[in-house]
């Protein structure tokens, strides 16, 4: 087991490696001058030179990316272009408010998601099992810009019900000021108990979380019915049956567990789906996330930013994998082997 | 210990095996031999009652001691099934989980069966040398044993709950010779020891020869033939009998 969790720890560094070196790359071949983005376009050529200096933009490029690789050993980004600051406390800033969004809407796929897939794999053929695989499909096949404005239109100006954009309602300032713990307003409330913030923050939540939790759950679902009908078949489904275990325990354990694999594999997945969508969904909604912080960097030809963001995204990636791949050697001992 | 009355197997519209009579006396050991699509794996999953989760459905009437099996609840069934009957299968390491230690696999099944924490130890232990393996071999996975070790692993489980029928659907084919005669061994010394009735089923009639008492053989579904197994290996009455006999290598003999 140890030298599995050594050889995977290996082969994350050599992917984190891979990606500094690709978007370092591929940052210097996007058209357009970051110079002409920072100083403007009616800035003279002296004006033009000065930033270039600044920057090290003048440097040859082998040189560039030195000074690139030993900065992000020292946690050293850049200063973003576009907010003046350094990137490495933009993203410090804006991470907390993302991760916490699609980290909820991964939790509700897991535990809506597995369940879902179970209950239509017990009802597999019947009506039950086909509702649930419109859902299902449903959930997977919306757009998910197209999910946010509805939702938006159903329930804030249709019904009423829930509030159209931000993270919480900023009136409450006056009467229970909020106290910044992580920069989330949901968790800062939740840990300094300031519950009328809370209330508000997590009514706040429900729609952009429906919106980035619709395909991950969808897919959760139509991964566990598939994998789980697949070991249905097995013989050694047909031997506990046989062995006089209740279908409780066939289906909850005997078949869910091998099932697993396939399932936690694709929460890694939709990890990567749920943060892209995430960037369109902060916009949507207002959010001051790691989206929305990409979408002004990538508009603004931020290259500092735009390599912290795809930076920070890759090596979250590589990281969930990692543990992906660690939980999948727990559940399965053939994955260790 | 069973009896079967015009048992009959379908799915949808086709009848995949029909039984119109069978007997079977404690501690005695029923062949059924058949080329593959013959219906001995149906029969045998009829006799356990699990038919309805492959999606067929049976009539007619299977008694285990009197007991009238084929109008029973799945309730009912679970305490029949591991308790008074069990089933091993033609692929020994497929049919034990793979995720989980053969231990884990024996404790829980004792457990369920109401053997006390206290006692699980050492009735394992128990049916593990009866079966030739070191009880060491409860802390491995279906993986890192042979096809071998898992079937006789198998047949211990069976063994520990101390059932008296035991379904064996094609228990060898998967295993190589030698390894097929350790498999046979132990289930001879299952019913000597424990008085188990076995059902035992092959395509393979000479493997059949050497344990069964009597011999049924079937072909698309139906019984073709039926009787002891001195008079159906010697005086097979059936064309389709001799196919089966000369689908048997016999060293020395040429076709």
């Amino acid at each position: 087991m140890s030298r599995y969790v050594a050889s995977r720890v290996a082969q994350a560094f050599g992917v984190v490696l891979g990606v500094i070196v690709l978007t370092f790359v591929i940052a210097r071949l996007i058209p357009g001058d970051p110079a002409v983005a920072y100083a403007g376009p009616r800035a003279s050529a002296e004006e033009l030179a000065a930033v270039r200096e600044q920057f090290g933009l003048d440097q040859p490029l082998w040189q560039q990316f030195v000074t690139y690789i030993t900065g992000i050993v020292h946690g050293d980004l850049g200063i973003s272009l576009h907010t003046k600051q350094p990137v490495t406390s933009d993203l410090i800033q804006v991470l907390p408010t993302t991760l916490v969004l699609v980290g909820i809407a991964l939790v509700f796929a897991a535990l809506i998601g597995i369940p879902l897939g179970l209950a239509a794999a017990r009802s597999q053929g019947t009506l039950g099992d086909l509702a649930a695989k419109v859902i299902s499909i449903l959930m997977v096949s919306m757009p998910v810009f197209w999910l946010a404005i509805l939702l938006q239109i159903v329930f804030f100006s249709r019904l009423g019900w829930l509030p159209v954009a931000g993270q919480y309602d900023t009136a409450l300032d006056s009467t229970s000021p909020l106290y910044s713990v992580i920069g989330v307003p949901v968790v800062d409330a939740l840990l300094t108990g300031n519950w009328p913030v809370f209330a508000s923050a997590a009514t706040h939540l429900v729609l952009p979380v429906i919106a980035i939790a619709a395909y991950p759950i969808g897919a959760v679902a139509m991964v566990t019915r598939g994998a789980l009908l697949e070991n249905l078949g097995d013989e050694h489904i047909r031997m506990v049956r046989a062995l006089g275990f209740s279908e409780l325990s066939v289906f909850g354990r005997f078949a869910l567990r091998p099932a697993l694999n396939p399932i936690v594999s694709l929460i890694a997945l939709v990890f990567a789906y749920a943060l892209t969508n995430s960037f369109i969904v902060e916009s949507v909604f207002n959010w001051p996330g790691l989206g929305s912080y990409a979408v002004k960097a990538i508009q603004t030809l931020d290259i500092p930013a735009i390599l912290g963001v795809t930076l920070v995204v890759a090596l979250l990636y590589v990281l969930l994998n990692l543990i992906v791949d660690l939980v999948q050697a727990i559940i399965d001992p053939r994955v260790r082997a | 210990m069973i009896r079967v009355r015009d048992l009959q197997v379908s799915y949808g519209d086709s009848v995949v095996a029909h039984i119109p009579e069978l007997d079977l006396a404690a501690g005695q050991v029923l062949g059924i031999a058949g080329e593959s699509g013959s219906g001995k794996s149906q029969t045998a999953l009829a006799l356990m009652g699990l038919t309805r989760y492959a999606g067929g459905s049976v009539t007619g009437s299977v008694q285990l001691g009197g007991v009238e099996l084929s109008t029973l609840t799945n309730k009912q069934w679970r305490a029949v099934r591991g308790r008074r009957m069990a089933m091993i299968l033609q692929s020994p390491r497929a049919s034990l989980n793979p995720t989980i230690t053969l231990g884990a696999l024996f404790g829980r099944t004792l457990k369920l069966h109401g053997v006390p924490r206290a006692e699980r130890q050492a009735r394992m232990e128990q049916a593990l040398v009866e079966v030739v393996l070191d009880p060491q071999i409860l802390s491995r996975y279906p993986h890192e044993v042979s096809g071998g070790q898992a079937q006789r692993f198998a047949i211990a489980l069976v063994a520990a709950l101390r059932v008296d029928v035991l379904i064996a659907d094609e228990p060898t084919s998967a295993l190589d010779v030698t390894v097929q005669s350790e498999v046979i061994d132990v289930l001879r010394g299952l019913r000597e020891r424990h008085g188990t009735a076995i059902v035992f089923i092959s395509h393979d009639l000479a493997v059949i020869g050497e344990l069964a008492d009597q011999v049924m053989v079937m072909r698309r579904g139906e019984v073709v033939e039926q009787g002891p197994t001195s008079q159906i290996l010697h005086e097979p009455a059936q064309q389709y009998t001799r196919e089966l006999l000369l689908a048997v290598p016999v060293i020395g003999r040429t076709r």
